[in-house]
């Protein structure tokens, strides 16, 4: 904040007094006037000869303008006691009271229908939604069956099923194996669904080792799975969600020799 | 000091009532201020009609805005003052509107011979002034242009139009100093 004489200097007062000062300014000026007594005298002295200046060149009005303004004063006040008892303006006040209730039913009606629109719309961008994700499923459903149709069709694909053992009563698996093609796929629509917390994962016994051939993605019924070269058997088990590094050997549901 | 400390007292039980919207106390104001006011007003728009109209609705708007006058702020006459150069400007603004769209010859003839029939003199400690410091306090306080339209208006520029307000405003204090000082002297003397 600039101090008192730069304010003095500045012009800052003459401004105020003349309600020319902008309006950012006004606040902070008028601070300073409150806290700076000495400043507040200044002013004072700057209002007051301006008012002697103003006195001093006074221009007598007419005696009617008094006159006017008073009768225009209590003119009002008239007006403001008699509204209730005069019809006109009454009844205006109805038709004005009126278009704003109409006004106010419009808006609100339009302001629902807009409200209900939205939420259609939402309503249909959900539902769209839920068909693309519906058709990425058909998408995937009719690639994994492709596969499966190729691969099933390929002579030199060998089939294993793999039998579920009490962990998993009644389910099992098929495995495809074609190792010309390098590839393998399992249909793993006939193994029970699991809680969220754990996983179907696939290995490979390569010379007594556990080889990960991937987590099972049950949303899918036939998963492609890593080929590895040299496996002697095929193996399933349960691992905890996300699937494991090592193989958890208690928790083998089903295997097959190949 | 007596007496004007009893003066300042009376004037804040008046604003107090015109406040309260006692009619006697906006006469009494009126009967103060109303050719202070008139003076400024007349000056601004050189149109006695016109300036008898706005004189009216300046103290109509003060009355209707009394609550808003708040005297920590500053004395009544300058509130008085700055709604009854605004609502000048303002007519002469719609005047000038008017006029760009009427037929700007007719209208621009009539305002200056206006400006020549209502030319009032300036009196009192302002007539005292060096003229251009004289004409510097009427431009910005009688004539109601901003700091940068009166700099144009004289000829000079912002900086020394600013520092001819401020030793103007310095001259005016000393010449009512050195009449108060003689006024005292006279009482002394009578007394």
């Amino acid at each position: 904040m600039k101090d008192r004489n730069t304010i003095i200097e500045s012009g800052m007062l003459e401004m105020y007094l003349l309600g020319l000062l902008p309006d950012e300014q006004v606040a902070a000026l008028e601070k300073m006037l409150a806290d700076d007594a000495e400043l507040a005298q200044k002013y004072a002295e700057i209002e007051q000869d301006f008012e002697n200046v103003s006195l001093e060149n006074a221009v007598q009005p007419p005696n009617f303008i008094k006159e006017d303004l008073f009768e225009s004063i209590r003119q009002e006040y008239t007006d403001v006691k008699e509204l209730p008892k005069e019809a006109t303006p009454q009844t205006f006040l109805w038709i004005a009271a009126s278009l704003v209730a109409l006004f106010m039913i419009t808006s609100l009606w339009m302001f629902t229908q807009w409200n209900n629109t939205k939420e259609d719309l939402q309503v249909t961008q959900k539902e769209l939604n839920n068909i693309k994700s519906q058709i990425q499923n058909l998408q995937g459903d009719l690639e994994s069956s492709r596969l499966l149709a190729a691969i099933v069709e390929d002579p030199n694909t060998l089939q294993y099923a793999m039998k579920g053992n009490a962990k998993i009563p009644g389910g099992f698996a098929t495995a495809y194996i074609n190792h010309e093609a390098k590839s393998a796929i399992v249909n793993v629509q006939k193994l029970p669904e699991l809680p969220a917390d754990k996983t179907y994962q696939m290995w490979a016994d390569v010379e007594g080792e556990m080889i990960n051939m991937g987590v099972i993605d049950k949303s899918k019924n036939v998963v492609v799975m890593n080929y590895i070269d040299e496996a002697t058997s095929l193996n399933i088990t349960i691992e905890p969600r996300g699937g494991s590094d090592h193989a958890t050997v208690e928790q083998l549901v089903t295997n097959v020799y190949l | 000091m007596r007496r004007f400390i009893s003066k300042v007292k009376d004037d804040s039980i008046l604003i107090e009532r015109f406040q309260n919207r006692d009619e006697t106390a906006l006469s009494k104001l009126y009967d103060k201020y109303s050719g202070a006011i008139y003076g400024v007003i007349i000056r601004m728009c050189r149109n006695e009609e016109a300036a008898q109209e706005i004189l009216q609705e300046t103290f109509i708007k003060a009355w209707n805005k009394s609550h808003l006058y708040d005297a920590t702020k500053g004395k009544i006459y300058t509130w008085l003052y700055r709604i009854a150069r605004n609502t000048t400007l303002n007519f002469l603004r719609k005047k000038d509107k008017l006029i760009q769209m009427e037929d700007l010859s007719v209208y621009k003839d009539e305002g200056e011979k206006e400006h020549d029939d209502l030319h009032i003199e300036l009196k009192g400690a302002l007539a005292k002034l060096d003229a251009h410091h004289q004409k510097a306090l009427k431009l910005i306080y009688f004539n109601g242009l901003t700091h940068r339209e009166a700099h144009e208006e004289m000829g000079v520029p912002l900086g020394t139009f600013k520092s001819y307000v401020r030793q103007a405003i310095k001259k005016l204090r000393e010449v009512y100093a050195q009449e108060l000082l003689l006024l005292i002297c006279i009482l002394e003397l009578l007394t």
